[in-house]
């Protein structure tokens, strides 16, 4: 009984300073890459994107210009659940970014030094040129 | 002859003597074994208990819509996957604009605490490994798996060293058998 107390305890614990530490910022770097393709793609059609009746906007970028349509609501369970696998390589860039409109702005207005993959960080609205 | 009888008589006797002496030290180990397999498995029981009572419930449940809210980029990621880096800035960026992130984060608080606990009490044997394994590796892995990528950021946030690590400690299994 002692056991179960002292972890209730060690949860309530835990569950506080989680919630005052929730405004900070994680500290691994957010950010995502982008191959030179995939940029100007995004550049050549963002009024696609700036129209699109959603914000923050899902840009799967391999579609560009596509939108992505949002799924019926079966077809997220006609397959048993699974994990959401990850750990791709993102070496010739991502499969998808996230980011508000103002974000998306910052992305395709950024004219970083010409490389064949950038990598964006979308909290400092700032686009890196990495080779 | 008849001492020689008696002889073996009393050899015999004193064999099974000491042939029950045995037996009965092995059955004393034996009964406290079998009553150590009997608690661990009623622990382990009472983990699977826990699991399916309200309060997790409604923690995976709160887990639930938050990506039924997105279920777009869930679709994305099972069609066309998603690197690391990718995935934990679409996490918090989503978090940034939902108004229950608190509510979701405090599920994943209290759901990776639940996994350190069950893993705490598998590798102390006080809970019965069979029976952990067969209910939670697969419900572990899955939780791991899916937000592997952002343990080490909710660690930070929270002060947790290795968060995450009852988790990928009952999945690997699993995780060893796909």
């Amino acid at each position: 009984m002692m056991q179960f107390d002292l972890w209730s305890w060690k949860t309530a614990a835990l569950s506080a300073v989680t919630l005052c530490l929730l405004s900070d910022a994680p500290a691994q770097s957010l950010e995502f890459k982008l191959s030179v393709s995939q940029l100007t793609c995004l550049r050549v059609n963002a009024d696609v994107y700036r129209g699109a009746n959603r914000d923050p906007l899902l840009i799967p970028l391999n579609d560009c210009p596509k939108l992505p349509e949002k799924p019926i609501f079966g077809e997220l369970f006609a397959e048993a659940p699974t994990a959401l696998k990850t750990g791709q390589n993102n070496e010739l860039g991502d499969t998808f970014i996230y980011v508000t409109k103002s974000q998306f702005d910052c992305l395709v207005n950024a004219r970083p030094h010409s490389a064949n993959l950038y990598r964006f960080l979308p909290n400092a609205c700032r686009l890196e040129a990495i080779e | 002859m008849k001492d020689r009888l008696r002889e073996y008589i009393t050899l015999a006797v004193q064999v099974i003597g000491v042939l029950g002496v045995f037996f009965g030290v092995y059955k004393y180990y034996s009964d406290i074994e079998m009553t150590r397999q009997i608690e661990a498995r009623k622990q382990a029981l009472s983990y699977v208990e826990r699991y399916g009572a309200t309060e997790l419930r409604n923690h995976r449940q709160e887990a639930l819509e938050f990506w039924l809210k997105h279920s777009d980029v869930v679709t994305h990621i099972r069609k066309q996957g998603a690197s690391e880096d990718a995935y934990r800035a679409f996490f918090f960026a989503a978090l940034d604009h939902d108004q229950s992130s608190k509510t979701l984060l405090n599920a994943l608080y209290a759901m990776n605490n639940f996994y350190d606990q069950v893993a705490f009490c598998r590798e102390s044997r006080v809970c019965d490994e069979e029976v952990i394994d067969a209910y939670f590796c697969e419900n572990a892995n899955i939780f791991f798996t899916t937000y592997d990528p952002i343990f080490d950021s909710l660690g930070q946030m929270s002060g947790v060293a290795d968060f995450g690590r009852g988790a990928r400690e009952l999945a690997k299994p699993c995780a060893s058998r796909s």
